[in-house]
């Protein structure tokens, strides 16, 4: 039954007369402005207005999901932090390949228990894969972090491998895997913006499409006071 | 008293025949064929044939010495690996008898224990003849004659009536079969008396230890006080996934061995024996093998050795391998796991007692196929300068004494070395020109151990709104601007 009240932009009175009149069908009925019924319980991301845009309203407990960043430093341990202790304090943490060297300092000053942390540097992709595979299918990680890339079969493999384990695998990718398919149910593309905010388009989700993007608003990080350093003699650049 | 007896009756062809082989093969002693492989059998040729008429009938027959000493201790080797079973073994001619009253309940049950005794048997490659009586000869008997269970005693002594005489006493077979004798049973019924008399004594004794009414003392086997065991392989191996057979077979070999002295390997060496080329005798590879987590579980130890022996290269070819163990913990039993089911959506069951075992064991084969180096754990360090203020470990050594966080801002990723920016007009450049944030913080130390530092450090926002952490370096030769990290 064609209903011309549905395929408008779907606004909340109008739906829910529709229904009302649908009675007990109401409930099967899925409208286009719905997320789609997450069967898996979902970790909340400690930022609400991001936990809005996703669907269960958090970071899928299982399964690939993939992160986009154009580079490394742009706010990705910030935005991850507050999940990754929570799953830190009960199951260990493994990141494989990361991109630098960590520094332990900061990360602990995010509050990250970083005797959770196993980092894995292999020697190649292959390897990467490898050891990630065996991570994920060892069903003790509670998260995986992986700064990689992989052709389409093997990330459905290691999808399924992560949503069999129960294991939350963040994959870390560059912006230029936005064009290319991906098996993960959840995609996010970030960019840093001005005064420390984060602009996080979510172009994968089940659910509507998101209209614009989020900006969201990161914890600032620590900056030095003025006047921190004693330089009774001030370096003549730093005055220049 | 309950006995297993596992009798291997392809055992001399287990001993030389190495891996699938496409000719059938038969195994010789003396020119005479001893034993024949089932394709062998099918051609015609039967035990007891001379090797010249065998190879008549099947010209293709690939024929093989046989080698008593690595039957031993091939059979040794089965002993050690099922020695997790039970203390009480013992060793004959192709048999191994277990002895498992005790060792019921603690493996749950005799078909349980049936089921990992098989697994145990089939990883080792061999292929045995199984039976279960209360008495060590019934259980012999039948496993050479009929094999099959007969846990109770009545229904042992059914089975012993039963047996044929040509296949329990060959020798005196004719003999009896001459008075109308066809099995144990009939024998039983003879007056006692006159068998004696008539030169079957031995057969007398025999029947009565095996039908319990004799004591049947038998020897047990010693395990070694050492672990320590070489193998010589039946090729030299070019290859290390050649050896692969081998060292499983040893790895099995060593869980036994662990289980039965209640220890757990900690650490230990896989060492290849090379063939001497010319007169320049090849020192033997050693591959050490230290463990996370100690383990006595042969698939976790096979699979670490197996992760380490991809990972090498041969220096040249191997004709045997050795096993020593080089540390061991005591190690109780601990309760099995629950077993991982499926429930109706299909997801698992998740069982939070085996996730820190299961990840030690993770740590371990990662380590073992990319080096302990590439496995770590980062811990911050009380240092004022940068790079000594975090320091990377082994991930399964002990963990390092917490240090408190900094209140300073401090970059989540660190470049291992600081990148020399460009300048314009005193202010540093990365991607378009940086501005400062804050700061500076100065850190000047390191003049005490000869890696000295003297820096102001700051946050810098780039173009791109990233945020970075540079420094000016103040003094020495390389003044300047730097890029030290960047905020995640």
């Amino acid at each position: 039954m064609y209903s011309p009240s549905l395929s408008g932009p779907p606004d909340g009175p109008r739906v829910a007369a529709v229904q009302g009149a649908l009675g007990r069908w109401a409930e099967r009925l899925w409208s286009g402005a719905q997320f789609a019924t997450v069967s898996q319980p979902a970790l909340p991301t400690g930022y609400p207005a991001l936990d809005a845009e996703l669907p269960g309203g958090g970071w899928p407990a299982s399964g690939l999901t993939e992160l986009l960043l154009a580079a490394p430093g742009s706010g990705e341990w910030r935005l991850l932090a507050p999940a990754l202790r929570e799953q830190a304090a009960t199951r260990p943490v493994v990141c494989i390949a990361p991109p630098l060297q960590p520094y332990a300092p900061a990360l602990l000053a995010l509050g990250l228990p970083l005797q959770r942390f196993v980092w894995v540097t292999p020697p190649d992709a292959a390897d990467a894969v490898w050891a990630l595979e065996q991570a994920l299918r060892c069903g003790s990680c509670g998260v995986a972090l992986w700064w990689g890339d992989a052709a389409m079969p093997m990330l459905r493999r290691l999808h399924l491998a992560a949503r069999e384990h129960g294991c939350l695998l963040l994959a870390l990718r560059p912006l230029a895997a936005r064009r290319q398919p991906s098996p993960a149910p959840l995609r996010l593309a970030c960019s840093p913006a001005a005064q420390g905010r984060l602009e996080i388009s979510v172009f994968k989700r089940r659910g509507p499409a998101q209209a614009m993007p989020l900006s969201l608003s990161l914890p600032p990080i620590a900056i030095t006071p003025p006047g921190h350093a004693v330089a009774r003699t001030t370096p003549a650049l730093v005055a220049a | 008293m309950l006995w297993l007896a596992l009798h291997l009756p392809w055992l001399p062809l287990e001993a030389v025949a190495c891996g699938v082989d496409a000719l059938p093969r038969c195994v010789v002693h003396e020119r005479v064929v001893l034993l024949a492989d089932p394709a062998a059998q099918a051609a015609g040729v039967k035990p007891g044939m001379s090797l010249a008429s065998a190879l008549g009938l099947l010209p293709a027959l690939l024929p093989l010495q046989r080698d008593p000493a690595r039957e031993r201790q091939l059979l040794q080797l089965a002993a050690l690996a099922a020695s997790r079973f039970t203390p009480r073994l013992v060793l004959g001619e192709q048999l191994l008898q277990l002895e498992v009253q005790g060792s019921l309940r603690l493996f749950g049950g005799l078909p349980s224990l049936l089921r990992s005794l098989r697994r145990c048997v089939d990883a080792l490659g061999l292929k045995p003849r199984l039976s279960i009586a209360p008495t060590a000869t019934a259980a012999a008997l039948f496993a050479r004659c009929a094999p099959g269970a007969a846990t109770t005693r009545e229904r042992m002594q059914q089975r012993l009536d039963a047996l044929p005489l040509h296949d329990s006493a060959p020798q005196l077979a004719e003999l009896l079969h001459g008075i109308g004798c066809r099995t144990l049973g009939d024998v039983r019924a003879l007056p006692r008396r006159g068998l004696q008399r008539r030169g079957a004594a031995e057969l007398l004794a025999l029947l009565d230890r095996a039908y319990g009414d004799a004591p049947d003392p038998r020897a047990w086997f010693e395990p070694p006080r050492e672990f320590q065991q070489t193998l010589e392989l039946l090729q030299r191996a070019d290859d290390t996934a050649a050896l692969d057979g081998a060292a499983m077979l040893l790895v099995q070999a060593l869980a036994g061995w662990l289980a039965q002295q209640w220890l757990a390997a900690a650490a230990f060496s896989l060492w290849l024996l090379h063939e001497s080329r010319g007169r320049h005798a090849e020192a033997p590879t050693r591959l050490r093998i230290a463990l996370g987590q100690p383990s006595r579980d042969a698939a976790q130890l096979g699979l670490v050795l197996r992760e380490r022996l991809a990972r090498c290269a041969l220096p040249g070819p191997v004709y045997a391998l050795q096993l020593r163990l080089d540390e061991a913990v005591a190690l109780a039993g601990h309760a099995a796991a629950l077993p991982f089911g499926s429930d109706r959506s299909g997801a698992r069951w998740h069982d939070a007692g085996q996730d820190e075992p299961n990840f030690l064991a993770l740590l371990d084969r990662l380590s073992a196929r990319l080096g302990a180096m590439h496995v770590q754990r980062w811990a911050a360090c009380a240092d004022h300068r940068p790079e000594q203020a975090a320091r990377a470990r082994a991930a399964g050594g002990a963990a390092a004494r917490a240090v408190d966080a900094p209140a300073l801002p401090r970059p989540s990723w660190l470049l291992a070395e600081p990148l020399r920016l460009g300048e314009h007009q005193g202010q540093p450049l990365h991607g378009g020109a940086l501005q400062l944030h804050g700061g500076p913080e100065r850190i000047e130390a390191g003049w005490f151990d000869g890696a000295p530092v003297c820096r102001d450090y700051h946050v810098a926002v780039g173009r791109d709104h990233r945020l970075r952490w540079v420094f000016h370096e103040r003094r020495g030769a390389r003044q300047g601007w730097f890029l030290h990290g960047l905020f995640g």
